[in-house]
């Protein structure tokens, strides 16, 4: 009877610390998406071409087999798309935001190269877009100087020689399908190699393992906005209620059983609307269902870390430090468990060990009933932390209370 | 109703704080446990209260063991701690709730232990808007809301104005005179004033002496 009251009591008093730990996981779910939204663009963006414009001379042949070398070098680097344009057209697509820059390559620019009279490219370019300059001019000179200048030059050097030394055939013919053919099949390095991406260490894709450890991280962080009701931990009411006849076993059960209620109604509430507003962006960007299996495994994962949260609480004496402690321990958890730096990273022995830890557990049950694979492992590993967080609790309660409670 | 504490032993690691304490108390009588910080005052009345467990010893009320008898111990035993054994952030009444059922609440509110307390007058403020008087109250009603006969009280008045001292000592009062056991520590003069018995604690045993009205010459046998 009296639990249930002591329990209803403490519900009672929990429920104040609602609005900071709605706050608080509205904060690390905003920092989360836009970590995460800013990854997913930079990953678009690697994928997306960067517009440039060459303006010069069509009727150039060694300015066609530069461009032809461009085209074919750039789909393996930095994704440059290249077209010929004139400089009135370019300038027009560059105001309209087609192109990043545009390139004026002056006429005979290739040709008065190969005598070691390298002239000057004209880069155009937008206010908006000048921090892509360097990079795009660092690009296209050294593009043109391996392939135009020195490749080309010993091409045609060998041409000249042959004309040179068997006069009356057109070597001059033949050494442009010979620079064009070298440019096609030597220079086309994204012929040479194949993109393969390569796995986490659990079996699925970097998206969905950073969404994962994301979320542990937040479920096990957002409980520090309960400090302020955890820290006032109340050694005489401890005292009273054992005298009572409730002993410190079930006056943690029912502090623990209030701290995860409430926590479980914050984390609810906002997975919810996570959950409502933007279930489809996060399903297509992690690239499965949330099903229920997988909302019931954050919860289960929030169990143990209501549990921890309390342990932290009953070891430490006030807010600050009761706070400070779980900060830096959720910090560590997760950064050694995977949640916050790719665990691929680290040693063998301690890639393995991090699937123990609650933190890597947790990762790993909510990895798989995402992809639908065995959890009953991790449910055993956490169960066994959640008993052991709750017998660590009631001994550093009964060891504290046998020295007199702290009020001798 | 008479109660014999004997022999009660207590150690933390190897420091020994109570060596074989032993005294006892009739009712109506109120004994004041008096000594110098850290002697083992509030330790002994946490092992008579069952908060801790004693090494060795027995607390003997008519006959019947109440290290044993837990049940029958929570029956006749209140104790309120030195500190302030209530929820900070609830109200008075919902402490209150934790301790009495319904109509045992609303009857000592109405003519009760409650009412005498004065604690009907500041049911819903919360606790941490509480003075301290008003807080030592409501940790008292907390204490004795099973009507216990034997009251158990550590440094009830300590840090209290003499208003809340004086209730309190009234409460005290009344308590001995419908035939009840008080163990109290304190510090304070009127309160060994109530003490029908005085005993010090040193080295671990008590010793019973004698008030003479100074403070002073009590603390020399400290």
């Amino acid at each position: 009877m009296r639990k249930t009251l002591y329990f209803s009591l403490l519900l009672k008093k929990y429920v104040r610390a609602l609005p900071a730990l709605l706050a608080i996981v509205l904060v690390l779910l905003f920092c989360a998406f836009f970590s995460i939204s800013f990854f997913q663009q930079s990953e678009n963006e690697k994928n997306s071409k960067i517009e440039i414009a060459i303006v010069g001379d069509p009727a150039d042949s060694y300015l066609s087999i530069g461009m032809a070398a461009l085209k074919n070098f750039d789909s393996s680097r930095f994704a440059i798309s290249i077209d010929m344009m004139d400089e009135d057209e370019a300038e027009k697509a560059l105001l309209d935001g087609i192109l990043t820059a545009y390139i004026v390559v002056p006429e005979d620019f290739v040709l008065n190269a190969f005598h070691g009279d390298v002239g000057k490219l004209k880069y155009v370019t937008r206010h908006g877009s000048a921090m892509m300059g360097d990079f795009v001019k660092e690009e296209i000179l050294n593009v043109i100087s391996v392939i135009l200048v020195e490749s080309q030059r010993g091409v045609y050097a060998s041409g000249e020689l042959a004309e040179e030394l068997i006069p009356g055939r057109k070597y001059g013919e033949v050494t442009d399908l010979a620079a064009l053919e070298y440019v096609n099949l030597i220079l086309e390095r994204n012929k040479i190699f194949v993109i393969e991406t390569v796995e986490t260490v659990d079996g699925i894709g970097m998206m969905q393992s950073i969404f994962c450890g994301a979320l542990v991280f937040i479920i096990l962080l957002f409980g520090i906005g309960a400090s302020g009701v955890l820290s006032s931990r109340n050694d005489s009411l401890s005292m009273l209620l054992r005298s009572g006849g409730m002993g410190y076993f079930r006056q943690v059960i029912c502090e623990y059983f209030a701290l995860f209620a409430v926590m479980s109604l914050a984390f609810a509430i906002m997975l919810g609307g996570a959950a409502l507003f933007l279930g489809e962006e996060i399903s297509s960007f992690i690239g499965y269902e949330m099903g229920i299996d997988f909302y019931v495994s954050v919860f289960l994962s929030l169990a143990v870390f209501a549990a921890l949260l309390l342990l932290v609480f009953e070891m430490t004496d006030g807010i600050m430090a009761g706070a400070l402690t779980h900060f830096f321990a959720s910090l560590v958890l997760c950064y050694f468990s995977g949640c916050l730096y790719p665990i691929s990273f680290f040693p063998v022995v301690l890639q393995k060990a991090s699937l123990f830890t609650p933190t890597g557990c947790a990762r790993g049950l909510l990895i798989n009933s995402l992809t639908g694979d065995e959890i009953k492992t991790h449910l055993f590993i956490l169960a066994i932390y959640l008993f052991l967080f709750i017998a660590l609790c009631v001994l550093f309660r009964y060891r504290r209370m046998a020295k007199g409670g702290g009020e001798e | 109703m008479e109660i014999i504490i004997e022999n009660i032993k207590k150690k933390y690691g190897k420091k020994v704080v109570l060596d074989g304490v032993t005294f006892s108390a009739r009712g109506g009588e109120c004994i004041g446990i008096v000594g110098a910080n850290g002697c083992g005052k509030s330790t002994l009345l946490s092992i008579l209260a069952g908060v801790q467990r004693a090494d060795d010893g027995s607390f003997i009320c008519d006959g019947a063991d109440l290290f044993h008898a837990k049940e029958k111990r929570r029956e006749l035993v209140g104790y309120v701690p030195q500190g302030t054994p209530l929820l900070y952030e609830l109200t008075a009444l919902d402490n209150l709730k934790l301790w009495y059922d319904k109509k045992a609440l609303s009857d000592s509110l109405e003519d009760g232990m409650l009412k005498k307390l004065g604690i009907d007058e500041f049911l819903k403020i919360p606790v941490c808007k509480m003075s301290g008087g008003m807080k030592k109250r409501l940790s008292i009603g907390c204490g004795v809301a099973s009507s216990p006969e034997i009251l158990i009280l550590d440094e009830p008045t300590a840090a209290l104005d003499l208003i809340c001292k004086a209730q309190i000592s009234e409460f005290i009062a009344e308590h001995k005179n419908s035939g009840g056991i008080v163990l109290l520590t304190t510090h304070d003069e009127s309160e060994l004033k109530l003490c029908d018995k005085i005993y010090v604690i040193k080295d671990g045993k008590a010793m019973e002496c004698v008030y003479s009205g100074s403070s002073v010459a009590l603390a020399e046998r400290f």
